[in-house]
């Protein structure tokens, strides 16, 4: 989507209005919804995939034995190239300019590569350079969801040299916690992009104990158009990275929006007008 | 002396066990003094200090969670003893007549439409009910003599149709935010209650309770053939929908509250069994009691076995199902 829209037939989960709503201004990305690929749970059927005649099929998240196997599978079936890219966010700058030189794209690929490794640099260089706070990221409307230390959930707030307070040596990934757990762990910051878990610790008497809520240490991040730390896990979190970045160092508001402003621009091809930079930063 | 003369002391001996257990653990260090102190000062003199962490974790986490516990455990147990009686079968267990399945649904939807988690629970207690009432409607109008029959057939079919619905909405969920949410609350778990949580669901499960107390001798009529029971006086249609109407009021009420947590209504009532007999009288308030307390133990075991919460349902089913098979081949080998 960041690196060549025109060439995209259609989306997979993204319903694209809401996407147009929320600020992907630029004619081109008003394609249709056609349903996700992947394996057994498929929306998207074999036959009609076919009818589209995609000259290629990306995917990029996990590299696993499983991915591997069906991207082989469906490549077996359909006679479509398939290319399966590490999603890694560490990495966005190789997987732009590998998708870029396979579809011949190599010049807007190196630009946009060279604007998430700026990104990627200024994170790692604020986390080489600044002391270490904790944080913990709430999930789902109770905020008890959280994605443990190390997962690609808040792989981007980490980047930044975050601790993650949520580290559990068995499990991996997406984990249930309790309360008490969240109280024992008092983390310096709350981070979450679920709208309905900023409003409802507003009326808990728990949440609001927390010394990070006491000491206005909840930074909420938009949902629009991605989630900008997490869901989906792709360069979508550089946008969010940059503003974690941006909102622990205390920069004014107007090089932040400035910040917002450009990133639309240069991934995402749209123009946002500073109210509707305003309106996704006020969350 | 053999089990059924000490059970009432044993059970109460083994709830006061599993409560001490279960307010003495936790993630957050709180010694049982510290909780005494804690109450004595809320008889002494009303305060609500919101800053006191301990405090904090004492009224809004583990008391709401410990009561939240023992409430659903026990009317978890009380429908299930209630469905096994009036069915005459001991295979049945609280959700034969769909109610978990619609619930499920309820709550599913909720979460797809991105619903508060107010209105996801009641979302799940209004499908819930609604569900039976669909199948009692269904079942009326079937053309099996036996009534109970058409309502277990009716109940599986609805709640087979419930499945296919909650798979659908699953497939259409976003696979990020809202799937993971949908599958931890089909799992179940009692993390996250809170006092006012408990103000609603309380009213509700002591409703559904009260009935299946109150009648609970009427019940052993009902395990006779229906032709029997009539002959000795008791309205057989009437009674079995009053006794329907409070099972469903209970496990609706639970489910909404806690998600899915399987195994329990079914296995209580035959642990019950072996302590209390077949008689209903005695079977309900030892089936309560069992369930009660074997919630409190598996919820306490939820909440402090790893570092993150065990869904309820894993364990309720993983402590269950082995005992329910040791059941089975212990009462084949009397037999």
């Amino acid at each position: 989507m960041a690196l060549c829209p025109e060439k995209l037939l259609g989306y997979a989960n993204q319903n694209p209005a809401a996407l147009i709503r929320a600020g992907l201004t630029n004619p081109i990305f008003d394609k249709p919804k056609l349903g996700r690929l992947s394996g057994k749970n498929t929306l998207l059927s074999l036959e009609s995939l076919l009818q589209l005649q995609p000259d290629l099929i990306v995917d990029c998240g996990n590299v696993s034995n499983t991915h591997l196997s069906l991207a082989h599978r469906l490549q077996q079936l359909t006679g479509i190239n398939t290319l399966l890219i590490d999603g890694n966010l560490q990495d966005s700058a190789a997987q732009l300019q590998q998708l870029g030189q396979v579809l011949g794209l190599e010049t807007r690929a190196n630009i946009l590569a060279e604007k998430a490794n700026n990104i990627l640099n200024n994170a790692n260089h604020y986390a080489a350079t600044h002391s270490s706070k904790s944080f913990y990221f709430a999930r789902s409307p109770n905020g008890q969801q959280t994605g443990l230390s190390g997962s690609i959930h808040t792989q981007a707030i980490e980047v930044l040299g975050l601790k993650n307070v949520a580290q559990s040596q068995h499990f991996y990934g997406l984990a249930q916690v309790s309360m008490e757990q969240i109280i024992q762990w008092d983390p310096d910051v709350i981070i979450t992009q679920e709208p309905l878990f900023a409003q409802h610790i507003q009326h808990h008497p728990v949440w609001r104990s927390l010394r990070a809520i006491k000491t206005n240490q909840l930074l909420v991040f938009s949902n629009q158009p991605f989630g900008w730390l997490d869901t989906p896990p792709g360069i979508n979190r550089l946008l969010g990275l940059q503003y974690l970045q941006n909102r622990l160092l205390n920069i004014s508001p107007q090089q932040v929006e400035l910040d917002v402003q450009q990133f639309f621009e240069h991934f995402y091809q749209s123009q946002l007008s500073l109210p509707q930079v305003r309106q996704l930063l006020a969350i | 002396m053999t089990l059924t003369h000490i059970k009432y002391p044993l059970l109460i001996c083994v709830c006061l066990g599993s409560l001490l257990l279960a307010f003495s653990s936790g993630q957050y260090p709180l010694s049982l003094q510290q909780q005494g102190m804690l109450l004595l000062h809320f008889f002494s003199q009303h305060s609500n200090d919101i800053n006191d962490s301990a405090a904090n974790v004492f009224w809004h986490l583990r008391l709401p969670r410990i009561l939240a516990a023992i409430m659903i455990g026990a009317g978890l147990a009380a429908a299930g003893a209630a469905y096994q009686g009036m069915f005459r079968n001991p295979l049945v267990s609280p959700d034969i007549l769909g109610v978990s399945a619609g619930a499920g649904l309820g709550a599913v939807l909720g979460i797809y439409l991105d619903q508060s988690m107010l209105m996801i629970q009641l979302l799940a207690f209004g499908s819930g009910m609604l569900m039976v009432l669909l199948v009692c409607a269904i079942a009326r109008l079937s053309q099996q003599r036996d009534p109970m029959l058409s309502l277990v057939l009716v109940g599986i079919a609805l709640a087979a149709l419930c499945g296919a619905g909650i798979s659908l909405i699953k497939l259409l969920a976003d696979p990020y935010s809202q799937l993971p949410s949908i599958t931890f609350w089909l799992m179940g778990g009692l993390s996250g209650i809170s006092l006012s949580d408990l103000q609603a669901t309380m009213p509700l499960i002591l409703i559904g309770l009260l009935p299946l107390f109150l009648l609970r001798w009427r019940m052993n009529l009902l395990s006779l053939p229906d032709d029997e029971a009539k002959t000795l006086g008791i309205n057989v249609r009437q009674t079995r929908l009053i006794f329907i109407a409070s099972a469903t009021l209970l496990t609706a009420a639970a489910v909404s509250l806690a998600g899915i947590v399987g195994w329990l209504g079914l296995v209580v009532p035959h642990i019950a069994r072996l302590m209390a007999g077949a008689d209903f009288r005695q079977l309900l308030p030892t089936s309560m009691l069992t369930g009660a307390a074997l919630l409190l133990f598996t919820d306490t075991l939820s909440r402090t076995l790893v570092d993150i919460e065990l869904p309820l349902g894993i364990l309720t089913a993983c402590i269950g199902a082995p005992f329910f098979i040791f059941l089975l081949i212990r009462g084949q080998g009397r037999r």
